[in-house]
Parts: structure tokens; sequence; C-alpha cells
């Protein structure tokens, strides 16, 4: 098995999956760092890496994502503790995105764990019979579930209202 | 409400999810299928759903982060030392920073020249010679006879006698970076950073999906690996050469030098001997 050449293969996809799932570039890098390194020393079967990877990314993810919400709120429940000053703010540049990133964010995190798992799995490619595995549900209510979720964030994100107004992703 | 509808129930959500894609295993297809042909109702949540989904897919495109410059997993940098230690081709690292790969430098080798020590040596190993009549006595001599010359009393040192022949170095060029990588999509792109007073960018097809490319002939070029290709960072000055073999899935490829315009070649034009860029300013 060629690291570099795997690495290179999986881990854009990853990254991405990884950072939309969670909304932190950080815990994302870590995470799909996490799954290379226990891919190397585990190595699932071959024809498997690809969901593998996916799989213990999303572990790796939401575990980091469990410690820094304990984190912020032991710092919340001492403010004193917590660090000094503001997050520099975003250049102008930048500054759309980051409103349509907050507001997809904002409609990612209503989504339970497992469905935002399931929806994200799937805008990645995979088999419901894949994202099934890796949450530990039957390959039939998978889309179901996805059904659920595009749902819910229709209403978050009005995506069915394009044809009738334009659609507005900062409304 | 479409008549097939009263007398059989609509596609459940999740039906219409499966067939959007196209999971037969998860779904009773045929019944599926007949009522959604039957059904305008279905059809048209199906399409909302369609619609939905790649409204989301947009969306979560344009607030996707830029993947920072990855790192490599540790057991990589292990894979890069033990191919560079076998002689292999060198490091597959993606968007790595590539350093062409160059012996260590000896450590300096601590010597006392004290020119009264030699000669103090020289006269106790020549009394030795004298008394000693076995075969050591011409090691001893030859090697009286260099301490001599470097003392200054003769030429310079003469050759051993058994030293063995030092075979030629290979005439072909080597290369002095390499880099190995499966390019993202179907367009490979090349940039150049600078043009070069002489030199030329060679394209090989090469089976399988890897891609490696090469630096001859100049060393402290460096070759990144970059999400649409391959960064080749080079100066004016410089007059390397550098092969690039195209692996199959990589359809064209776009070569751009500095600021000049792009030249854009189709693989099925590169020809098995491949085809050169020129790379002169």
């Amino acid at each position: 098995m060629d690291a570099a050449i795997l690495f290179a293969q999986h881990h854009p996809s990853l990254f991405r999956y990884l950072s939309r799932l969670t909304g932190d570039p950080d815990v994302a890098e870590d995470a799909a760092q996490e799954a290379f390194v226990r891919l190397m020393e585990r190595p699932p079967a071959p024809g498997e890496t690809r969901a593998w990877l996916f799989r213990v990314g999303t572990n790796a993810a939401w575990m980091a994502l469990r410690t820094r919400g304990r984190r912020r709120r032991l710092l919340e429940a001492a403010p004193l503790r917590a660090p000094l000053g503001d997050a520099p703010p975003a250049p102008d540049a930048h500054a759309e995105t980051a409103q349509v990133r907050e507001r997809v964010r904002a409609a990612l995190d209503g989504l339970p764990e497992r469905d935002r798992t399931i929806l994200m799995m799937q805008q990645e490619g995979f088999r419901y019979r894949e994202i099934a595995e890796a949450v530990g549900t039957t390959t039939q209510s998978v889309g179901t579930m996805i059904a659920r979720a595009l749902n819910k964030l229709a209403a978050e994100l009005r995506l069915d209202d394009e044809e009738e107004n334009g659609w507005n992703p900062y409304r | 409400m479409e008549p097939v509808s009263l007398t059989r129930p609509h596609l459940e959500d999740g039906e219409l999810l499966c067939l959007l894609d196209g999971e037969a295993e998860a779904v009773a297809r045929p019944y599926a299928e007949a009522h959604l042909e039957a059904c305008a109702d279905c059809r048209g949540r199906m399409e909302r759903y369609r619609t939905r989904r790649a409204r989301l897919a947009s969306l979560l495109a344009s607030a996707d982060f830029s993947p920072p410059v990855p790192m490599v997993p540790p057991s990589t940098v292990l894979v890069s030392e033990v191919d560079a230690t076998a002689g292999q081709a060198a490091t597959t690292r993606p968007d790595a920073r590539v350093i062409p790969l160059r012996p260590r430098p000896a450590p300096p080798v601590r010597r006392v020249d004290r020119p009264w020590l030699r000669a103090a040596a020289v006269v106790l190993l020549l009394a030795a010679a004298v008394a000693v009549a076995t075969p050591a006595r011409a090691w001893i001599a030859r090697w009286v006879g260099r301490q001599w010359s470097q003392l200054g009393h003769g030429g310079p040192p003469a050759p051993p006698a058994t030293a063995p022949p030092v075979p030629a170095p290979p005439a072909a060029p080597q290369a002095s970076a390499q880099v190995r990588f499966v390019p993202a999509g179907t367009e490979l792109r090349v940039e150049v950073a600078h043009a070069q007073r002489v030199g030329t960018l060679t394209l090989v097809p090469v089976a399988g999906t890897a891609a490696l490319a090469e630096v001859l002939g100049a060393p402290g070029v460096e070759l990144l690996v970059v999400p649409s290709g391959l960064r080749i960072r080079n100066a004016a000055g410089d007059a390397a050469g550098y092969r690039i073999q195209v692996p199959e899935g990589v359809r064209r490829v776009r070569v751009r030098v500095g600021a000049g315009r792009e030249s854009v070649i189709e693989r099925t034009s590169i020809g098995a001997a491949g085809v050169g860029l020129a790379l002169g300013s």
C-alpha cells in the first residue's frame, strides 16, 4: 500500500466532507490525519479503504467536537479563565463566503449528528450500504433519513424558494 | 389527485430518495417505478428532492473551506525515507515541498597536524622496517614513503598499487528532484514560475494513474504538487530540464510558463517518445 498515493487520492474529499460535517477546518484536518495514521497502523481490506477512512474520520471528528464542546462549556462557566481578545475580523473579500458559510453552518448544526453524517456522506457519493454501515442503521432507512434531513435544510435555507423569488442564501 | 393514489399508497419520501439515487436494493423497485410512472404527485415530489439536493450541493461548495496545506502522515515520511535508502524514486508526498535529495555531508575529521610527531613516527617505522624481515616491510616502506612525501620531501604521494579501479559515473542525467502524485482531474496544470535561459519540459505518456515529475540537472529547483497539478519553482537563470510522465486519466495538460500564454497539449497528441516544450525566454 502506497501511503502517499492513498493520501493524494482520498485526503481532499475526506477533508471536504469532515469540514462540512463539523464546520471547523482544524477539527477536520486533525480528524483526517487521525484516520490516515490509523489506516497505516491497521489497513482495511482492499476495496474498502475509502469507506473505512470516512468512517474513522467521522468518529474522530465527532469525538473532537464533543471534547471541544465540553471545554467551551467549562470556559463559559468560568469566563475569567477564557482567553482574552476578539477573533480577527474576516477580510472583506471573504465576507460573502463567511456569510453563506455561517448560514449553512447554522442549518447543518440543527440536524442530529447521524442525519448530518448521512447527508454529507451521500453528498460525497457513498452508496446507501456504506452509509448504513458507517452510522449503524439499515440500508432501507438511509433514504428516509436523507429525505428528513433535506426537508429540514430546505426549510432553514429556503431551498425551494429559488424558482418563485430568486434564491438568496443571505436571507 | 391521480387515480392511482386512490388505490395504491403514494411512495414514501425515503423510497423517492432511493429511486433518485438508484438504490435498487433499498426499495421495492418494480412497484415504485410503476407507481412513479402513473403518479404525477410522486414525480413532482421526487423532482423537488432532486432540485433541493442540487442546490444544497452548490451551497455547500460555495461555503467550503480551502484545504490546508496537508500534513503528510508520519508513516509517509517513513516510506519516503525507506525509498530514499533503497535508492528508489523519491518521495510522493502530495502538496509537499520537495527537496532534492543530496548526500549528507560527512562530519569533519579532526586531525592533529604536528610535523614533529609525524617525523618521529617515520623514524620509528624505518627502524622497525629494517629490523623486521617479513612481508610487512614492504607495506611499512610504502606508508613511510607517503608520510615522507606529505612532509614536503618529495612529489605527490603515489597511489597504492592495490587501489581498486573506480567505476566511471553514469553519463545519463540524473533527476535532482522527483515527485510522484495522482492528478485530481482529467486536466493537469503545470505552472513553471519563470522562463529559463534554456531548458525543455518533456511530457511522456505513462500507464496507470500516478504522474511522475522530475527535474533534470538543476539542484535547487522545487516541485510542488498543488490541487490543480504541479508547480515548478525555478529561477530565470536556470538551465534545468523537466520530464513529466502523464498518466492515463489525464486528457490534457496545460502548461503556463511565467506570465506567458498557456499551452494546451492533448494527451492523445503525445507520442510514445514524448513531446517537448521549450522553456527558453
